[in-house]
């Protein structure tokens, strides 16, 4: 499935992650973060974003998101909101 | 009300804070640093007061207040500089003692101020020295452990009589489902009175306790209850003038000062037996042949001694069985506010509540005895319950002021080792320190 349409879920406070979908013209998938805690997490919130994004049968969009040290269920969470937002 | 998740609650305040920034240069929201899934209780809700205070004069009219599963929050609006409240709230998060136990973002139309861009370094977190942020993703520490630690935070804080005043009250006020009663997030039965109204009160009236430090405790037990007992009148003349007319806290603050005023009086004696000396002048009352309060007219008529009784009889019924109870669900409920809200419901179940005699009689008062008595064994009832009690109009005022007097007992004047003994760490002016 792709997006089509942008959309947004979370919030910039603190153990939130604001998340935006917007279509991509490559036809992939693309994710931009930024994270007060990228040195220690990169790893792990891009692993839990793109098995969201699988679970959730999405092959192309671009995924911006900015992070306030949001858990796994909480990304899990806005990116479903997002996605469902944007169909 | 249906129950809103968290993430909804933030999404929904965003919107909020975004609407206000249209027309305002700067918000600020004061929220509580404190895990779990549901995050208002009695020592969330007087670390929100004690550091909301520090912020406004004006307490009510510039705010935006919730309470919720959140916690309390509040949304603080201003067309002032950003910076200049940015660095004054990080100020206050650093050096106010209950400051660690708070989260204050300001926001302005570019977006969140952070700490640091004021050259402050990340907030660490309550039991090690890592960065608070990656233990909270790492989930290092159980989340007891860390819940333990903001109770304990609040706990060392409050040092003096008018601090553990203000916390009791605002214990039996967050504990919800109340029941009929005030709670953070309804009137309950009431029309004339809301969350407000008790702040109001519990504001104007605490600091009138510490005057309890200058008794002199060398004088004999009638005088010294004497000067308790006009110390009280001075201190519900007060809750009247704050609340224009509107009984908030009568018999709290009676049995305050009941226990108070035993462990000033005498703190080495256990306090049990100090409480049973000092009321017995209370006898006097129940031979006043005009009988003029709803509490008297009930021992005429049936011997139910009330707030009066349980104070000529020491507070056995706390200390054999309200008390240990507490304690010991504090320790197995996973959620605080469970643990008061069950004391709350064993109170109802045990004493005879003169103020829903008052309203709906003897029948009422067994009748909430006995749902209460079944509630304590099943939280899936409590919601049933909460409904009927607004249904029917009940709210157990007299049950609460217990609770909170439970709350005195266990938090101040509780040593587990020791039993109990009359002081904790107030009181100043004597030497009480048990070697």
């Amino acid at each position: 499935m792709d997006i089509n349409k942008p959309s947004q879920a979370g919030t910039l406070e603190s153990n939130d992650v604001y998340v935006q979908l917007l279509p991509n013209p490559n036809g992939n998938i693309e994710i931009k973060l930024k994270s007060i805690v990228y040195k220690q997490f990169k790893d792990q919130i891009l692993q839990v974003a793109n098995q969201t994004l699988k679970d959730l049968q999405i092959t192309s969009c671009v995924l911006i998101m900015d992070d306030q040290g949001a858990l796994d269920h909480t990304i899990k969470a806005r990116i479903e909101s997002a996605v469902k937002r944007s169909l | 009300m249906a129950s809103i998740d968290i993430l909804t609650l933030k999404e929904q305040r965003k919107i909020k804070i975004d609407a206000m920034l249209q027309k305002h240069d700067t918000v600020w929201v004061l929220k509580c640093n404190y895990p779990g899934n549901q995050k208002l209780n009695a020592y969330t809700f007087f670390v929100f007061f004690t550091i909301l205070k520090e912020m406004r004069t004006d307490l009510w009219r510039h705010m935006d207040m919730s309470f919720t599963v959140e916690g309390p929050v509040a949304i603080m609006w201003g067309n002032v500089d950003p910076v200049i409240i940015k660095k004054s709230m990080i100020m206050l998060e650093e050096d106010h003692p209950l400051g660690r136990y708070v989260d204050i973002d300001v926001i302005d139309a570019y977006g969140y101020l952070k700490r640091t861009a004021f050259d402050r370094p990340f907030r660490t977190c309550f039991v090690c020295d890592e960065i608070a942020h990656v233990c909270v993703r790492n989930q290092t520490h159980d989340i007891k452990v860390i819940q333990d630690h903001f109770v304990q935070g609040v706990l060392s804080y409050i040092d003096t009589p008018s601090k553990m005043v203000t916390f009791c009250a605002m214990a039996e006020l967050a504990t919800h489902p109340g029941f009929g009663k005030v709670t953070p997030m309804s009137t309950g039965i009431h029309q004339d009175m809301d969350v407000r109204t008790f702040i109001d009160s519990i504001y104007a009236i605490s600091p009138m306790f510490d005057q309890i430090e200058q008794f002199d405790c060398d004088q004999e037990s009638d005088m010294y209850f004497n000067q308790l007992r006009q110390l009280g009148l001075a201190i519900e003349n007060q809750m009247f003038l704050t609340t224009g007319g509107i009984n908030t806290h009568k018999g709290f603050i009676f049995l305050m000062l009941m226990v108070l005023g035993a462990a000033h009086y005498r703190p080495y004696d256990p306090l049990q037996e100090t409480i049973r000396t000092l009321a017995k002048p209370l006898t006097m009352d129940f031979q006043d042949t005009t009988m003029s309060t709803t509490g008297l007219r009930w021992y005429r008529s049936h011997q139910i001694a009330g707030i009066r009784g349980l104070a000529l009889d020491g507070l056995d019924i706390v200390f054999d069985e309200f008390l240990p109870y507490f304690i010991q669900t504090l320790e197995s409920e996973a959620d605080i506010n469970d643990a008061f809200v069950s004391t709350l419901l064993l109170i109802m179940s045990r004493i005879e509540d003169t103020t829903i005699l008052k309203r709906q009689g003897l029948d009422g008062l067994a009748w909430l005895q006995k749902q209460a008595k079944k509630a304590l064994q099943d939280k899936s009832q409590w919601k049933a319950l909460d409904k009927a009690c607004h249904k029917q109009g009940f709210s157990p005022g007299g049950s609460a002021d217990v609770l909170a007097v439970v709350v005195l007992l266990a938090c101040f004047f509780y040593d587990s080792k020791e039993g109990f003994y009359g002081h904790q760490q107030t009181f100043p002016g004597r030497d009480v320190r048990k070697q």
